[in-house]
């Protein structure tokens, strides 16, 4: 038998012959089986990409991570945060018991306890509670708290924290389309000519997606690398065209190749005749969701002002330049696919710039084939699985469809077996209101009360958190629950906290950034008390049904939340010591999928995912008996449900003739820009070694290790003037807080003169106590990229 | 003590010849696999994280090499 070291050695030696051999189109072996180190999938716990990972356990341990050479996504790659994904569960501060806050301080308690608690404050006040989650819930998690709020509660508080992150791409996409999520996916990045990055940094952000273009150069393929940034980061470093640009001024960029694209006569006359409306606000004032129909005449006209001379002037970037990028459209015969991130979302015009790029896609006819696409990234595992196709949105329901439809309820409330009209037809507030509405007094207007945060940490990511946050701290009459796996900023304010399990320890369900859906099986015990998101909600329903509460009763008077084994009997899933009777994940999840069809998110069965390293939507049954995903959305070549000989066919259009909208967005300032008073701009984000707020990242010590503390990078001619070396600690202020970070100068990427940039991920310098929270009118995204501050050396 | 499978890449203009893997096996700790393509799988075993992060760097230091990818590692 195989000492430990000894297989640990065997399967490293197997897994990067594995991807030596799928990079070389060969096939791969799969990794060995050696004595006592059983392999599992499961999806990597960190970002949208959706790598798939092999993991290694033995007695009950994850003991080795592998890139799974067979997932089409990363083809046995992965990036440094995944390979150390194993790590976020052996933190030493794991949390293994329920606390609540007595007297200032948290006390262990029973599981019994704490569900009695948060039922009795539901119980006593339902309108006034809230659920709080995260493209981190997974599809089952997220669909039992949506019922249970939707469908039992009726008062559709629930918003997830994907609203900081990619509500203005869902409000980009559903206003072009009628239909939300990319119509393209990754193997566009294996077809592109020009791969244009619109205030994304994938190098680091998303840096598998990244290396598989980069991998292309080096087999001798030429793809254009286009940046267009408000910065210099690691993946300038690839760029053959950088475009420094002032912030916001993408508006205007997007106008102008619109512009020269009609003007030069360049456009594809023939795909938007046969495929495209066009679509403008309906006023000066008005910035809402359809906007009014427009023609392509006053199209035109709107766009005249965007000249090469006015747009550099307003975003800085030479007329050489912007012809240079306007040409790429122009030429027909590249193939050009378009990807952004937070850069495009956190903006306070984030739907406006969303629309603006996918026009200039489909001015351009670069579109529905492979290489042609306007793509988003998600920064979550499943910000699109849950957040967007589960709807955790308090506006939103399963499937594409919206609280304020009727019909949409109606479909909802059959599946759920719900009393006609128990879904509310308001929407409930959204993040920043409901926060706002919460660290608010009850008597003047703080209607939230109890907040239940589930897999995200509210305390370190919200904006203006002194405003949404923590003024919580005063308030006697609020109540904070908090479901989390290690202590963090959230868990410091929290009267109940509530220890969680973490990735394997639970099966799941997430959806990556390309449609793709991927399942797990839990593979290691919890560690201490900690149990799964999903048992918690059911736990707490079923607890208001036992005290009478009418919501958690279906039209026949049965659990709503109820969840049978194969033969339709009852488990008693709220019983902890039953819930692992049954799979309560695969339970949720074919029901869930129930949900899917009205808008083509055809999810597969929960056994053939399981039998896959993802699938992407449309996920269609064949005459055959076999599910087959679908690549391109929208074409013929690929998507089933497009009609024969259309080609392409945007089967949910908005105006209903199989069209998709090119909208016309004019700039527009951003809210806040330095003054006298405060001279530069902040931009937030991630750093490669973190993830997020850094709960589970900081956790990993190689990781802790290589990127120990944020910091505020600076131009080195800022730092010069203002007297700053590298590590000398800088006050960075706004009108909301100041925090103070060391300073870093010509560091990993170059802030330009007049700006600087510090990431969120380290809790002990909360930037988030200096953002701004003014949001996009239409998706109520905040933007972390751009407000005002002045710094000063600190000593 | 990490345990590491490695990719290394090769610049597509080179043939990897036995002096490029002698000079890969003797790097402490590094135990070398038959190369596939212009990619050449590796173990590398290490005494602490520093180690595993210097042998890392010295391997993407040699010539001809284009990039180094982690394919496995060991969770500690």
């Amino acid at each position: 038998m195989l000492e430990r070291r000894d297989f640990l050695k065997v399967s490293a030696m197997a897994a990067a012959t594995s991807a030596a051999a799928a990079k070389a189109g060969k096939k791969a072996s799969a990794t060995p089986l050696v004595d006592g180190l059983n392999w599992q999938k499961a999806p990597c716990r960190f970002c949208g990409t959706g790598c798939h990972v092999k993991v290694g356990v033995r007695d009950g341990k994850v003991e080795a991570i592998a890139g799974h050479e067979d997932a089409d996504v990363n083809k046995g790659l992965l990036c440094m945060k995944g390979y150390h994904v194993g790590g976020i569960l052996y933190g030493e501060d794991r949390l293994t018991q329920p606390q609540l806050r007595v007297n200032g301080k948290l006390e262990n308690i029973s599981w019994d306890e704490a569900i009695t608690i948060m039922a009795q404050k539901i119980y006593d006040n339902p309108a006034g509670y809230a659920n709080y989650g995260s493209g981190q819930w997974t599809i089952p998690e997220g669909y039992a708290a949506q019922k249970f709020i939707k469908g039992g509660l009726s008062n559709n508080h629930i918003d997830p924290n994907a609203r900081l992150c990619m509500a203005s791409a869902v409000t980009g996409y559903v206003s072009t389309y009628g239909v939300d999520e990319p119509a393209g996916c990754y193997d566009d990045l294996d077809e592109c000519d020009v791969l244009i990055l619109w205030g994304n940094n994938p190098a680091e952000m998303h840096p598998v997606l990244f290396s598989r273009v980069i991998d292309r150069r080096s087999r001798g393929e030429k793809v254009i690398l286009v940046d267009i940034g408000t910065r210099r980061t690691r993946s300038t470093e690839f760029a053959d065209d950088y475009l420094e640009m002032a912030p916001q001024s993408d508006l205007a960029i997007a106008n102008c190749i619109s512009h020269y694209l009609i003007e030069d006569g360049t456009y594809d006359k023939e795909f938007v005749e046969k495929h495209c409306n066009f679509r403008i606000d309906k006023d000066d004032k008005t910035r809402d969701l359809m906007g009014k129909a427009s023609s392509f005449e006053e199209f035109k006209e709107k766009l005249k002002p965007y000249t090469y001379e006015y747009v550099s002037e307003l975003s800085g970037i030479p007329v050489e330049q912007l012809q240079k990028l306007v040409g790429y459209f122009a030429n027909k015969e590249l193939k050009i696919t378009s990807l952004w991130c937070m850069g495009m979302n956190q903006h306070t015009r984030g739907t406006a710039i969303n629309r603006l790029v996918h026009g200039v896609h489909l001015l351009s006819g670069k579109f529905g084939t492979p290489g042609n696409a306007p793509t988003s990234l998600t920064g979550q595992p499943s910000a699109c699985g849950t957040a967007r196709e589960v709807g955790t949105l308090s506006h939103a329901l399963p499937g594409g469809r919206l609280v304020a439809k009727p019909d949409h309820r109606a479909d909802c409330e059959k599946v759920w077996n719900t009393r006609a009209g128990a879904i509310n037809p308001k929407p409930g507030y959204h993040t920043v209101k409901m926060w706002e509405k919460f660290c608010t007094p009850t008597s003047e207007g703080g209607d939230i009360t109890t907040m239940f945060v589930q897999v995200t940490n509210p305390g370190q990511t919200l904006p203006n958190l002194a405003k949404l946050f923590t003024n919580k701290k005063g308030l006697k009459d609020k109540f904070l629950i908090v479901s989390e796996v290690y202590p963090t900023a959230t868990t410091a304010l929290a009267d109940l906290v509530l220890p969680a399990s973490l990735w394997v320890e639970k099966n799941g369900v997430f959806g990556n950034s390309e449609r793709r859906t991927q399942q797990w099986y839990k593979m290691v015990e919890s560690p201490g008390d900690a149990r799964e998101d999903v048992w918690m909600t059911i736990a707490v329903a079923r607890k208001l049904y036992d005290m009478g509460y009418a919501g958690m009763k279906d039209k026949n008077g049965d659990f709503l939340l109820s969840i049978k084994d194969d033969d339709g009997n009852e488990v008693a899933a709220w019983d902890y010591e039953h819930f692992h009777d049954v799979n309560v994940d695969r339970a949720l999840y074919d029901e869930y999928r129930l949900l899917t069809f009205k808008k083509h998110k055809d999810l597969a069965p929960y056994d053939v995912l399981a039998e896959h390293t993802g699938l992407r939507w449309p996920v269609v049954k064949g005459k055959d008996g076999v599910f087959r995903e679908t690549k391109f959305r929208f074409s013929e070549f690929s998507d089933s449900y497009v009609e024969k000989g259309k080609g392409i066919q945007f089967y949910h259009s908005v105006t209903k003739d199989d069209k998709a909208l090119i909208w016309f967005c004019p700039y527009e300032a951003p809210p806040e820009v330095p003054d006298n008073e405060y001279p530069m701009w902040l931009c937030t984000g991630r750093v490669i070694e973190h993830w997020h707020s850094g709960t589970m990242t900081m956790r990993v010590k190689e990781l802790q290790g290589a990127m120990p503390s944020a910091y505020v990078e600076l131009n080195p001619e800022d730092a010069r003037d203002q007297g700053i070396d590298n590590g000398n600690l800088v006050k960075v202020i706004s009108r909301r807080g100041e925090m103070v970070l060391p300073a870093w100068v010509n560091g990993r990427s170059l802030p330009p003169k007049g700006s600087v940039f510090v990431p969120f991920f380290d809790e002990t310098k909360l930037i988030n106590e200096v953002t701004l929270e003014a949001h996009c009118p239409v998706s109520k995204e905040p933007d972390y990229k751009k407000c005002a501050i002045r710094i000063e050396k600190v000593g | 003590m990490p345990v590491n499978g490695l990719l290394v890449n090769f610049s597509q203009e080179v043939i990897v010849d036995n002096d490029k893997v002698s000079q890969l096996e003797s790097i402490e700790g590094v135990e070398v696999g038959s190369i596939i393509g212009h990619s050449l799988p590796i173990l590398v075993d290490c005494q602490s994280s520093k180690e595993s992060k210097l042998r890392h760097r010295e391997i993407e230091m040699l010539d001809d090499v284009v990039s180094v990818d982690v394919i496995f590692a060991s969770v500690e």
